[in-house]
């Protein structure tokens, strides 16, 4: 009886636990301010908010992981959204140009992330201000490949159309590709053996080293991961849009961070998950769903969203100190023990 | 240990101290060397007797310096403003772009940067009406005449404003409820800029003032979309659809918007409801939209001409160096480019009116 | 006579600053004027004192990115109080220099007692922030609108030092700047900061209070972040909700080309002053050699990133000095002078 209490109130208390109940929470607040809250409508458009930052994520996820950061996913983005784009004005809407186009863009994303990894592994430069630099660097190439133009696709139709605007039991498909990149990046962090050594090369480089982890290679495909799902969701926001501009996905780094943080993403790498991470772009999504269905004066938006966040973060750092045994203890004496245990993964 | 750290502590304060004092002594001293701005008067010190400049000469520097040098219309303003200028190689003018990003610190730098780079005209889309004010004097005090254009400066100094942002949201109220044939307690959402855009971005300001003095509407709510960007424009929309079962117009500040708020509306399948979607400025997929019916109408902004206009009037400026500042100007002489309202009926003759293919 | 690694390092940063410098000066005519040099001077002032602020933290060990919030939230209360006709300018300089010291202190207790993450805080609190400056701004008709600031004595604080061309805010920069190179090198709270940043344990061990330190870094960088809000607002003077936008991680960026390297431990207020500089100059030099936008961010971005391998390069091979150092002595049983004959 005590031992069945003891794993109920464990499972309460445990990251899951919490994140079910911060949802809950969350839900029944709906149920009573905003039963629309429910309709398949609003679900959809949450999903269809996050799916392109959650695609990001699950990139991103990777990067972090190792101990990096990638602030450049927005001009990655935009990048291969306009490669994408300019390849198929200037040819057609057959499939074949499809394909080609979308490896095209692939195939430069692969490139810059190479780059980034190159930077970080061999080079040893901080992937903060790297990445920042780049930010930069790639918004002025994609302005100067398009020569500061707007690309609209007038004619939009077959793969190009459906790749962003089609729609699958009636979910739109930029929601379908989030769905099975963040299964395929859950699969491989989990189940594979290259997941488990982004682990260990995110908690001691040093010591996967020694155990014959090269760190160099994994810290390189990361950034490459990253980069290639930036550019997908560079594209299908270029296909749901049907037009292309160089400062589309302008900012989102910063939604993507929120993301991986929300779901308990460890900047400093090693720690983390893509349940994590699901959870965190679920919560970024419905919070800006519930900021506008209860009607918070517009203006406040971006305050309360700043104010909900620290909220579920601090939520988080607590329940997961407190199930350390942290809280009561005096921590000024052993700040060390806060850090939470590395290299393994929860949920 | 504890007297340490009280050292510390109150090392830090009077550390702290000393700096507050220091900037409340800096800030005491006289105002005389404001940032340029503040003298001015009227009165003219101007050297009108002979042409400022040679305009068969070159090289002349003409600077456009926008909110941000993306967006549709860019590339329309640019050939405007070349053909007014004999074309791109001209072998006389060049203009450059300079991109202040939504950034008013940084368009003053910009702007800085012109006058001691001896640009001889600036054609500025103001960040802030207020912010820039004292260097667009500066600029008028060192010759170089100063043109806003569609986000104006509020000051008395400045020599002219082309503005047409707020009106566009009038009258585009006032056509829609002349011509779409809503009833008077129809219900409206604005998609309007985010709130830092708000002073000098105005067509949501306009379109809720005519609103509000002439119609018996019911303004469900105005809701900012960052970026105004059509995909936040799309989850917006389809937002405010599952809140409100009766939306009967919605308007946007862009025609980006237009368009998402446009796929958000026949992906929830309320596309036959006959809600009224209004945008601006013109932007192709909006404009092919309204062609097949599918959004009710935009203001269009015939940034060509504009840009053209704006352009000739320069030349005029530079040839006799009038500026508002030498000329001891103390208001700003405008002048207002009216928006087109542009729905299915008229959108072939204005498109052909502006020389504006689609495809 | 031998340089220490660190004089190396900053000789560096100056080398790149003035051979950049040079290379602009050379290739246009306006770059050396008088009024240019000013200019670049005053813009590097903002930015500048916000990195001296945030080196603090990032010398200890974190980040701090709500740059952006706080300047735009203390550039909103200057400019509220500003319009009032007839109030004391010196009131207007305290009140925004304790709402940015307000906000740093509030990201402290968020890091410090709530034991979140530097990152996060700062990210989040920077909308915060920026939330504050929402409750305060001017409006017309429940319309966020702008208005000028009025109040003369303020203003002048913005402008130049009367009868010469430099301007107040750059003079109070390089002050601060050396004042902040003292506290840092010269007193026992900078030194704390440095070893919190190298090693958070030992430091701890030995009987520091981090958290003290962590807080204290926090409130400085909010108080050199309202320094920079009062001055901007005072030039431009108007305040607008955009006001120091990107300004959170433009200050890391600019630290972290100075030298002072995220992660902790490394550099001072002379690397955040020169990474401060070498920016300004560099999008200054670019407006001049290049009017197209595109080129101006590729090449923004380029030379970042040149300046950033220049750093890690530099610190890899003193790590790796220091380490061929100490094993020769360990082998030979040199005194510590003789090595330092050699190196």
């Amino acid at each position: 009886m005590n031992a069945e209490k003891g794993k109920f109130l464990k499972a309460a208390g445990s990251i899951w636990g919490q994140r079910v109940t911060i949802l809950v929470a969350v839900i029944v607040v709906m149920a009573i301010v905003q039963p629309r809250f429910f309709s398949s409508g609003n679900m959809l458009s949450i999903l269809l908010a996050i799916a392109f930052y959650g695609v990001i994520a699950s990139g991103m996820l990777f990067v972090v992981l190792i101990g990096g950061i990638d602030l450049a996913v927005g001009s990655e983005a935009a990048l291969g959204g306009t490669i994408f784009t300019m390849y198929v004005l200037a040819h057609d809407m057959s499939a074949g140009t499809f394909f080609t186009a979308f490896l095209l863009a692939i195939l430069v994303a692969i490139l810059v992330g190479l780059l980034h990894g190159f930077f970080d592994a061999y080079l040893g430069m901080p992937s903060f201000v790297v990445t920042l630099a780049t930010q930069y660097a790639l918004y002025g190439l994609t302005q100067y490949i398009t020569k500061m133009n707007y690309l609209p696709v007038l004619n939009a139709s077959g793969l190009f159309y459906q790749l962003g605007n089609g729609k699958l039991f009636g979910i739109p498909s930029p929601v379908i590709w989030f769905v099975i990149l963040a299964v395929i990046a859950a699969f491989v962090l989990k189940k594979t053996p290259y997941g488990r050594r982004i682990y260990a090369v995110g908690g001691n480089p040093h010591a996967a080293e020694l155990v014959g982890v090269s760190s160099k290679f994994h810290k390189m495909t990361a950034y490459i991961i990253c980069a290639v799902t930036a550019s997908i969701a560079g594209m299908l926001l270029v296909s749901m849009n049907m037009v292309s501009s160089y400062k589309m996905a302008a900012g989102y780094e910063g939604p993507v961070l929120m993301a991986l943080v929300i779901g308990a993403v460890n900047l400093m790498g090693g720690e983390g998950s893509m349940g994590g991470v699901f959870f965190g772009a679920l919560l970024v999504g419905i919070i800006n769903n519930m900021l506008i269905l209860i009607g918070i004066d517009t203006d406040y938006k971006e305050f309360v969203q700043g104010c909900i966040i620290i909220l579920a973060v601090a939520i988080n750092v607590y329940t997961s100190r407190k199930s350390q045994g942290l809280v009561d203890q005096k921590r000024r004496r052993m700040p060390w023990l806060n850090r939470p245990k590395r290299g393994a993964p929860d949920g | 240990m504890k007297t340490k750290s009280m050292k510390k502590k109150i090392f830090t304060l009077l550390l702290a101290a000393c700096m507050v004092f220091a900037f409340g002594l800096s800030a005491c001293s006289d105002g005389d060397a404001g940032a340029g701005g503040g003298g001015g008067g009227a009165g003219v010190t101007g050297d009108f007797s002979q042409p400022a400049r040679d305009l068969s000469k070159g090289p002349i520097k003409i600077a456009f310096v926008p909110l941000g040098a993306s967006g549709p219309t860019m590339p329309t303003a640019m050939r405007g403003y070349y053909d007014a200028l004999g074309g791109e190689d001209n072998g006389i003018f060049t203009i450059d772009v300079f991109d202040s990003q939504f950034d008013t610190t940084k368009q003053i730098q910009i702007m800085q940067d012109l006058i001691t780079q001896k640009y001889d005209a600036i054609i500025l889309e103001a960040n802030d009406p207020n912010a820039v004010n004292d260097v667009i004097h500066d600029a008028e005090v060192a010759g170089i005449p100063v043109i806003t254009r569609n986000m104006a400066a509020t000051g008395p100094k400045i020599a002219h404003g082309l503005n047409s942002d707020y009106r566009a949201g009038y009258e585009a109220a006032k056509y829609i409820q002349a011509n779409a044939g809503k009833a008077d307690d129809a219900n409206v959402v604005i998609l309007d800029v985010v709130p830092e855009l708000k002073p000098t971005t105005r067509m949501g300001t306009g379109f809720e003032d005519y609103l509000k003095e002439n119609t018996s509407w019911n303004l469900l709510e105005t809701q900012p979309v960052t970026d105004t960007s059509q995909e936040n424009g799309n989850t917006i929309m389809s937002t405010l659809l599952a809140k409100y079962d009766d939306i009967d117009i919605v308007y946007t500040v862009n025609d980006d918007v237009a368009v998402g708020a446009l796929q958000a509306i026949e992906s929830a399948g309320r596309e036959n409801e006959g809600i009224v979607i209004w945008g601006y400025e013109g932007h192709p997929l909006a404009l092919q939209a309204i062609k097949e019916g599918r959004i009710y109408g935009t203001s269009f902004c015939d940034v060509y001409k504009q840009s053209y206009s704006t352009m000739i009037l320069i030349q005029y400026l530079m040839q006799t160096g009038i500026t508002a500042a030498n000329l001891g100007m103390e208001y700003t002489p405008l002048i207002e480019y009216s928006t087109v309202p542009t729905v299915q009926g008229n959108i072939d003759e204005v498109l052909s009116a502006a020389g504006v293919k689609l495809e | 006579m031998v340089l220490k690694p660190k004089t190396i390092r900053k000789l560096i940063t100056i080398g790149l600053v003035i051979a950049m410098a040079l290379l602009f000066g050379m290739s246009t005519e306006s770059f050396f004027t008088v009024r240019n040099i000013t200019m670049i001077f005053r813009d590097a002032s903002y930015v500048g004192i916000i990195a001296l602020g945030v080196s603090f933290v990032v010398i200890g060990g974190g980040i701090d990115l709500s740059a952006n919030g706080i300047v735009c939230f203390v550039g909103m209360a200057c400019a509220r109080l500003g319009v009032l006709a007839g109030f004391p300018a010196p009131v207007i300089v305290i009140v925004g220099l304790l709402a940015g010291a307000l906000c740093g202190y509030l990201n402290g207790l968020a890091v410090t007692r709530l034991h979140l993450s530097e990152f996060i805080t700062t990210l989040a609190s920077g909308y915060i922030f920026a939330g504050f400056a929402v409750f305060l701004v001017f409006r017309e008709n429940g319309n966020v609108a702008s208005a000028a600031v009025t109040n003369k004595a303020f203003l002048a604080l913005g402008g130049h030092i009367p009868h010469t061309y430099i301007y107040i805010s750059s003079v109070v920069w390089v002050l601060l700047a050396i004042v902040v190179y003292i506290i840092q090198t010269k007193t026992k709270f900078g030194l704390h900061t440095v070893a919190l940043g190298s090693n958070p344990k030992s430091t701890m061990m030995s009987g520091v209070d981090i958290d003290f330190l962590k807080l204290i870094g926090f409130v400085l960088a909010g108080l050199f972040c309202g320094i920079a809000g009062i001055f901007q607002v005072a030039y431009q003077s108007a305040s607008t909700l955009t006001l120091g936008d990107s300004m959170g991680f433009q200050a890391v960026a600019v630290c972290a080309v100075g030298g002072v390297v995220l992660g902790g431990g490394k550099g001072d207020a002379m690397g955040a002053f020169l990474g401060a500089l070498f920016m300004v100059i560099l999008l200054n030099g670019l407006y001049k050699i290049s009017p197209s936008p595109s080129i101006q961010f590729i090449f923004q971005g380029l030379i970042i990133l040149v300046a950033i391998f220049f750093d890690t390069w530099f610190n890899r091979m003193m790590e790796k000095k220091l380490f061929s150092d100490a094993v020769r002595k360990r082998k030979n049983q040199t005194p510590l002078g003789a090595v330092k004959a050699e190196g």
